[in-house]
């Protein structure tokens, strides 16, 4: 018994040393990463101190062109919108950035329902893409150990905390680019187009309920901001050949008093023109720059 | 609670210990309450039909035993099988028989549903109740003993690492285990630790990774192409041998550390050169036990009718491993399957073996590899039916391979793909050495350096690359 414990204490000893080691390298990795997913979290999270701030998943970063944005409103702007992400995530980068500093504004690109869909399990497990900040960021830590009862305990070890993270923190050193150029402020401009088909627009009415935990997240989230007088506008993305009036998420929003909510679910510029789509849900980059033009306006109107 | 729960990672520590210092004479009970506190956690309910079997077989064994008369004894032993599968066949089959009586009597104008019952499966089921059926029909047949100890006997049936997914055990080798619970050794400690490890990485890094992949696919047949659905098909096989390799080589090493030895469930299943020599290294546990309590008896029944009676007892004993898996066709078609490549082998066994005699290509590489790819390629052919969620699903996967092959590769997420690729090469090339160059090894090399730090590797690759927030192992659905 005396032999086993022996072993056990020193094969403890040695993971511990290699973790760390490697843990080491895995963070000059991704601390010199020249683009790429990593690089646009740390970014986020670090460095960017940007008058205006995006956030959002996929439709956030692809349909929004910040360069539009600072060329109409004469503000710096970053995209830090993060494809498959929801409110966890964001509220993640939210503290990360409120750290730091107060933007003027935020932009919130979410979902016709977002307010309706559980965080457990999938909202929480996907924020666990930020685990490998864990160690350098303390105020994520109350969102991402609700991954799971253990999680506090095995983020201590970096291996853990970089577990499959390894093909997304090394290709930018391979491949420039993929996830969109430093140059474009942290958008994803999207090629391609949808073949041309004749748009029936069926209008999308939901009924599903607001989920009580979601919305009490996206009550902290808002607070966060208006608090520090930060304007917080929120946007719901076109997509192709639906049209959405209204949903429990967007009634829920429409009577906050401190968001402006700009609904574009229903615009009939986007929702019957698949020329401006790279699919169903994505704008293109003519889309999104022609999305941007518009959102914008919207932006300058409300807030003069 | 499962192996792969981090519950479990606390659970099992504690029981080693309290199991170590626990008398020896003790140490069985210290198990039992063990194992039913790890089944309770699951489901408490679930607990009750293990608790039921066990009663069952505990009273008609004994039953079995004191009775001289044979007709009584053959009577004993229906009666317990008959009790104990109404359970398995009213949780597995209870609603594929209302759905077939209501379409049945729908097809004649006549609506009348049938009392509509959601019921969850009791995780394990098929398996108790198997061990259980081979324990009662060993009894009968007088090849053991009958258990006086109702507590070993219930040990034996809900014996923790064993109950939800196997392997399937027999009572000549678990019961006398029980009354001999050995003392602690280090090798044998270290050794549960290397399968346990090894059963970790073929579970988290490689089934649950692949699982990903094959699930997207898989599960939305309609909107994959040839190429995807082949390329899916493909991988799926090997999802399974991973996901209840690995849950075995866990379920082997937990037992062997609290000092009981188990059979092995997989031989490197992917290195059969033929579908006879494939079903003595896939499932073992359950082939052996089909074997020993369907095919022989029905291949001794149907002796007189020479090469088809032993065709007729193949295609029943996998039109029954079929049902085991599940009600539906497509597992019937499975079985179906699996009994027909049997059975074309048996009914080619002696050209083949003069063929190969004849041109020298027992040793011929190209032809074992030639051997061991259309092997691959059979199973990997009937796993469409085991895996699709109906006939329909399973004969869109067939009709899309051979009218869109050729199409464009559907990937997803390059890194869930990439890792997949790359556990499946590890573990791929693991067998192959095991089955080509048994002495080069490195968990159990002989320079203590190199075992160690391949223990250490092997850990570190299984926390960077392991999936550790996936759902179930594919077997507790059966």
């Amino acid at each position: 018994m005396i032999k086993l414990l022996k072993k056990l204490v020193l094969f403890f000893l040695a993971f511990v040393i290699c973790d760390y080691i490697i843990g080491l390298g895995l963070d000059i990795i991704r601390n010199n990463s020249p683009d790429g997913r990593y690089f646009k979290t740390q970014y986020s999270l670090e460095k960017g101190k940007e008058d205006i701030v995006i956030l959002g998943a996929s439709c956030a970063e692809s349909n929004i062109a910040p360069y539009i944005i600072e060329d109409s409103l004469k503000m710096t702007c970053w995209n830090a919108g993060r494809g498959g992400q929801i409110l966890p995530f964001w509220t993640c980068l939210e503290k990360g950035i409120l750290n730091r500093y107060t933007p003027k504004i935020v932009i919130l690109d979410i979902g016709a329902n977002d307010l309706s869909g559980n965080l457990f399990p999938t909202g929480y497990e996907r924020a666990a893409f930020l685990r490998p900040f864990y160690h350098r960021h303390k105020e994520i830590h109350p969102i991402l150990n609700k991954i799971f009862f253990f999680e506090k305990y095995f983020d201590c070890s970096n291996l853990y905390v970089y577990n499959s993270s390894y093909y997304y923190l090394l290709r930018p050193y391979l491949f420039k680019g993929l996830d969109g150029k430093i140059a474009d402020k942290g958008w994803k401009p999207l090629t391609g187009k949808m073949p041309p088909i004749i748009p029936h627009p069926i209008p999308i009415i939901t009924s599903y309920n607001l989920n009580n935990e979601t919305v009490q997240l996206f009550n902290e989230f808002i607070s966060n901001l208006t608090t520090r007088n930060c304007k917080v506008f929120i946007v719901i993305s076109p997509v192709f050949n639906k049209k959405i009036f209204t949903s429990p998420t967007i009634e829920y929003i429409n009577r906050l008093n401190d968001v402006y909510l700009l609904n574009f679910g229903n615009c009939k510029i986007f929702t019957e023109n698949s020329r401006l789509y790279r699919d169903d849900y994505h704008l293109n980059i003519e889309g999104a720059i022609k999305f941007t033009t518009l959102l914008v306006k919207r932006i300058k109107h409300e807030i003069n | 609670m499962v192996f792969t729960s981090f519950n479990f990672l606390i659970f099992f520590p504690l029981l080693v210990v309290i199991y170590y210092i626990t008398p020896v004479r003790f140490r069985w009970l210290t198990l039992l309450v063990a194992s039913y506190f790890f089944y309770l956690n699951i489901k408490p309910v679930f607990a009750l039909f293990v608790l039921g079997v066990t009663i069952s077989t505990y009273i008609f064994t004994r039953l079995i035993d004191q009775t001289n008369v044979e007709s009584r004894k053959k009577s004993f032993m229906l009666l317990n099988i008959f009790l104990i599968l109404l359970p398995l066949f009213f949780f597995k089959y209870f609603s594929h028989i209302n759905a077939g009586i209501f379409s049945l009597l729908e097809s004649i104008h006549i609506r009348w549903p049938l009392p509509a019952l959601k019921l969850i499966f009791p995780i394990g089921i098929s398996f108790y109740t198997f061990v259980a059926i081979g324990y009662t029909i060993d009894v009968y047949n007088e090849e053991i003993k009958s258990e006086k100890n109702i507590g070993i006997l219930a040990l034996f049936l809900s014996f923790f690492p064993l109950i939800l997914s196997g392997p399937i055990e027999r009572a000549k080798n678990m019961l006398p285990q029980f009354y001999s619970l050995k003392i602690i050794d280090y090798s044998i400690i270290v050794e549960g630790l290397k399968l346990m490890l090894w059963g970790y990485f073929m579970k988290l890094v490689v089934a649950d990774r692949v699982g990903l992949y094959v699930d997207t696919i898989l599960n939305n047949v309609s909107q994959h192409n040839g190429t995807t659905l082949l390329f899916a098909s493909f991988l799926y096989p090997i999802q399974v041998y991973a996901d209840l390799g690995g849950y075995s080589l866990i379920a082997i090493g937990t037992a062997k550390i609290l000092g009981i030895n188990v059979m092995q469930n997989f031989k490197r299943p992917f290195f059969a050169t033929s579908m006879s020599e494939f079903w003595h290294r896939w499932h073992i546990s359950l082939i052996s036990w089909l074997t020993d309590y369907v095919y022989t008896p029905l291949s001794f029944a149907l002796r007189k009718y020479g090469i088809w009676g032993i065709v007729t007892a193949l295609m029943i004993t996998f039109l029954i491993s079929g049902v085991w898996h599940g009600a539906a066709l497509t597992f019937i078609a499975w079985g179906f399957l699996q009994g027909l490549f049997l059975s074309i082998e048996a009914l080619t066994n002696k050209k083949r073996a003069k063929f190969e005699k004849k041109h020298n290509l027992g040793k011929n590489g190209l032809y074992i590899f030639i051997e061991i790819f259309f092997t691959f390629i059979l199973f990997a052919a009937s796993q469409i039916f085991g895996r699709a969620g109906n006939i329909t699903d399973a004969l869109t996967i067939y009709k899309k391979i051979f009218t869109t092959a050729g199409s464009k590769l559907f990937i997803a997420d390059v890194g869930i793909l990439v890792f997949a690729l790359l556990g499946i090469f590890i573990l791929l090339l693991n067998d192959f050495m095991c089955e080509y160059f048994p002495h080069v090894k490195l968990l159990r090399n002989k320079n203590k350096y190199i075992r160690f730090f391949s223990l250490l590797l092997l850990l570190m690759y299984i926390i960077s690359f392991g999936v550790f927030d996936s759902g179930q192992f594919i077997y507790f659905k059966y």
